[in-house]
């Protein structure tokens, strides 16, 4: 190391194109462009909304705030169905009954899980479970199993342990039970498998994300495998294909992407911000982050990144998605998303409805529909583009 | 691009902490920490977050790693004289949580050869978890020694519900050139893993176990 090299130094440094906007068009054929805003309500101005989920059929989405409010949206038509106080604090999960798009769960740091019931606009039911001294756990995220028979909460570290609980949905909301060995450090995500009933990962800041089998009556049992992932994974997303059903994404606090075989000891794929970075054309990686990663229904995963978002002095901010091709393990330009002069943007989530193709991007006090503005393409061309677009990568390196 | 803290501010108090430490002698080899604080940041809202880094020189050398072995690594493990165990000899604790833990408890880290880590969960159950000790896996072109003084090097750093952090980052038989280096790349690392880099930086300072503090920033 040169000695020079030493004094510390701020590198900030703001991100831009890599290449020109005629370029940037071709590369990323498709386009989706802002087809419906919809303002959150007045009331809602200070209060930002921050998770975002939508129901199977795509009838609904709901959204969960800092404040502990949670919006129902119709989909379709983009109209308020309604807002309710749910929590006392920041809502930290929220997720859609799987076999009822009527039914919203949602979980805060207060302690709490409420069920509502859209139908009757009331709430169902709410989970709690007290320590010892009496107080309430604060949960730190939420999730269905497949079928709607368990719902499991992370908590966060307390008096030395840190939780996942389990609850059977159906037969008198009782708590099944608990794990409290297998983290020791605040639960950051849990995630069922999307088709098998009892398989369930959870990851926290202890760095280890863990796969249990939750049929079985001990957690000892239960505890099936361990990925030591070294820096504290803040998202786990299981893989919804048929033939990679033993395969999960996690996404990192530095913003790694990572695709795991749980069988595995090595990741499958490490999407480092460099190379997404790139794929995006973009020039700065340390500003190029992960917003959320979208299923399409034959299609290859497609993951949405932003760069520049969230800045005051905002210029140049951009949202991109990448398709992540499963057999060659890597990223290729899917499409574009035209911000065209908003000032300033901020996602703090967003979820793709398949059916629709539609992106919904969770903002500062607004929801976004993003409306492809393309006809739609067959497999076989993008996987062409796709290739040609590597080629042309490894061109430029040369 | 600014400069933030300087060479020679750097060195101007990593000697002044060795100084300090080496005109009060204590009966054991002080470790010096960086401490830094945080601003523009809500512990309670904003996420937490953990992170490692590999330094270049070992901070904490005493530190016991056990190595969970198959054949080639109990032999080689044996040779070194580190302490190793077999897939046998965990079987013998028969998931026992009060064995694991006293196992867990025995040993600052471990080492798990590739073909055993994945049946660590089957074979210990969650205990290894619970005191934050999950193996690192070792694979039989690493070298055992360096994989060993790698996990040695590491730190963590770790976000609690408060607005600072320490880790140590050497000891005072270091020399001041090997402090700084070890200073310089926690630093660069942990700004990394910061969301707004240095605009969530309030101080930094460094300083040993029973010396003076030395503000660094």
């Amino acid at each position: 190391m040169a000695s020079q090299d030493l004094d510390i130094k701020d590198y900030y440094v703001e991100d831009a194109d890599s290449c020109t906007e005629s370029e940037l068009m071709s590369i990323f054929p498709l386009k989706y462009r802002v087809s419906k805003k919809i303002s959150l309500s007045d009331s809602s101005r200070n209060t930002a909304y921050v998770k975002i989920a939508v129901g199977a059929s795509e009838e609904s989405l709901a959204i969960g705030s800092k404040n502990g409010e949670v919006s129902c949206y119709d989909c379709n038509v983009g109209n308020s169905l309604s807002t309710f106080k749910a929590h006392e604090q920041e809502v930290t999960g929220i997720r859609y009954c799987p076999t009822n798009n009527k039914i919203v769960y949602s979980c805060s740091v207060d302690g709490t899980v409420k069920v509502r019931d859209m139908r009757s606009n009331q709430f169902e039911h709410t989970y709690e479970y007290k320590n010892e001294g009496g107080k309430g756990m604060p949960f730190t995220c939420l999730d269905l199993n497949n079928t709607g028979e368990f719902l499991c909460t992370g908590t966060t570290f307390i008096n030395e342990d840190a939780y996942l609980l389990f609850w059977d949905v159906r037969k008198q909301q009782q708590l099944l039970g608990a794990y409290a060995d297998s983290h020791s450090d605040d639960v950051t995500a849990v995630h069922f498998h999307p088709y098998k009933r009892a398989e369930l990962a959870s990851a926290a800041m202890d760095n280890l994300i863990n796969i249990f089998d939750v049929s079985k009556s001990s957690e000892s049992d239960a505890f099936t495998q361990c990925i030591n992932f070294e820096t504290t994974p803040d998202s786990i997303i299981w893989d919804s294909h048929q033939d990679h059903e033993s395969k999960l994404f996690a996404i990192n606090f530095s913003q790694v992407i990572q695709y795991w075989d749980i069988e595995d000891t090595e990741p499958l794929a490490d999407l480092k911000p460099k190379k997404y970075c790139k794929a995006m054309r973009r020039t700065t990686p340390e500003q190029c982050h992960f917003l959320s990663l979208n299923y399409t229904k034959t299609q290859d995963p497609i993951l949405m990144f932003g760069s520049n978002l969230g800045l005051s002095t905002h210029v140049n901010a951009c949202i991109r998605t990448l398709r992540f091709d499963r057999n060659k393990k890597m990223l290729f330009p899917h499409s574009a998303l035209e911000l065209q002069g908003s000032k300033t943007v901020e996602v703090f989530d967003s979820v793709y409805l398949p059916n629709s193709d539609i992106f919904v991007t969770l903002e500062n006090g607004s929801l976004k529909y993003w409306s492809p503005q393309h006809k739609k393409r067959n497999l076989a061309e993008d996987a062409v583009s796709g290739e040609e677009l590597s080629f042309n990568l490894k061109k430029q390196k040369l | 691009m600014t400069t933030k803290v300087s060479k020679e501010t750097l060195y101007e108090c990593v000697n002044a902490v060795l100084e300090g430490a080496k005109t009060k002698k204590r009966n054991f080899r002080e470790t010096v920490e960086l401490q830094v604080g945080l601003k523009n940041y809500d512990p309670q809202k904003d996420k937490r977050f953990s992170g490692t880094v590999k330094l270049k020189h070992i901070p904490k050398p005493k530190m016991q790693v056990c190595v969970l072995g198959d054949q080639v690594h109990l032999d080689q493990a044996k040779e070194l004289g580190l302490p190793c165990m077999s897939a046998d000899d965990l079987k013998k604790l028969n998931k026992d949580k009060k064995l694991v833990k006293k196992l867990a408890k025995k040993y600052n880290a471990f080492l798990a050869s590739e073909s055993l880590i994945k049946q660590i969960p089957r074979l210990l159950g969650p205990g290894l978890n619970k005191a934050g000790k999950f193996p690192t896996m070792v694979t039989h072109q690493d070298k055992l020694t360096e994989k060993v003084d790698e996990i040695k090097a590491t730190i963590k750093f770790q976000m609690k519900k408060v607005l600072c952090l320490s880790v140590a980052i050497g000891h005072i038989d270091h020399s001041p050139d090997d402090l700084v280096q070890n200073i310089y790349i926690a630093m660069n690392f942990l700004v990394s893993l910061l969301k707004k880099h240095w605009q969530n930086v309030k101080s930094l300072h460094i300083k040993s176990t029973m010396g003076k503090v030395q503000r660094l920033y």
